[in-house]
């Protein structure tokens, strides 16, 4: 699921009540001009220092050839958090409750598969009954 | 129980157990704040179904302290962890 997709299904999971919360490995700063670019409506935090990352148990450490295939992508991931750790998180979706316990989640180490919005919506709905 | 579904029965309790064991030894090596982390995104131990989300402080995009743990309090919630805006 792509953070434009979530957009897509965000009225749905406000109406059955819950908010949405992003979380990016960017300094605030640069997730300040993205925000603005992207028009994202939702929550839209920093986890420069991957602690979140950390302590969900997703973070990695990118390898020196990635790092250099990210290069030549013009992607330049320790100037983007300002963190020299090399550090990402494996993208994520985590549906929560109130208790802070987890109901459900989706992690996949290839960044290509996504989590089908279709499905986080019934998740949601059904973590609410239990 | 035939001798066939016994084996494999042991065979996937073993694995479950040293898949937990696998796990526990790299998180409590990478232990939240710790400065051992994965290094490939195929080996990382995540949170799992059932368990809580310890209290975490986040910055908002004015890069003011945003804590996680009382926002989760107030209302059932959807995080999602991205790469970034690349």
């Amino acid at each position: 699921m792509q953070l434009g997709q979530l957009q897509e299904i965000e009225p749905k999971l406000n109406e059955i009540g819950y908010q949405i919360i992003a979380i990016s490995p960017d300094r605030p700063e640069l997730l300040a001009k993205n925000i603005k670019k992207h028009n994202f409506t939702y929550l839209l935090l920093s986890d420069s220092k991957k602690d979140a990352a950390r302590a969900f148990g997703i973070a990695f450490r990118v390898d020196e050839q990635s790092l250099k295939t990210y290069e030549q992508y013009g992607i330049d991931i320790e100037a983007a958090s300002g963190e020299h750790d090399r550090i990402l998180p494996v993208p994520a979706v985590f549906v929560i409750g109130i208790d802070g316990i987890i109901k459900f989640e989706y992690v996949n180490p290839n960044y290509e598969v996504r989590l089908d919005p279709d499905i986080l919506v019934t998740a949601a709905r059904s973590s609410l009954k239990k | 129980m035939n001798i066939k579904a016994l084996c494999r029965y042991v065979f996937l309790s073993i694995l479950s157990i040293s898949l937990a064991i696998s796990c526990s030894v790299v998180t409590v090596a990478g232990a939240p704040y710790g400065s051992s982390v994965p290094i490939s995104p195929e080996s990382v131990c995540p949170l799992l179904n059932g368990q809580k989300v310890p209290p975490l402080t986040l910055k908002t995009l004015e890069d003011k302290s945003f804590d996680l743990s009382a926002a989760l309090a107030r209302k059932p919630t959807i995080l999602i962890f991205y790469r970034g805006g690349w």
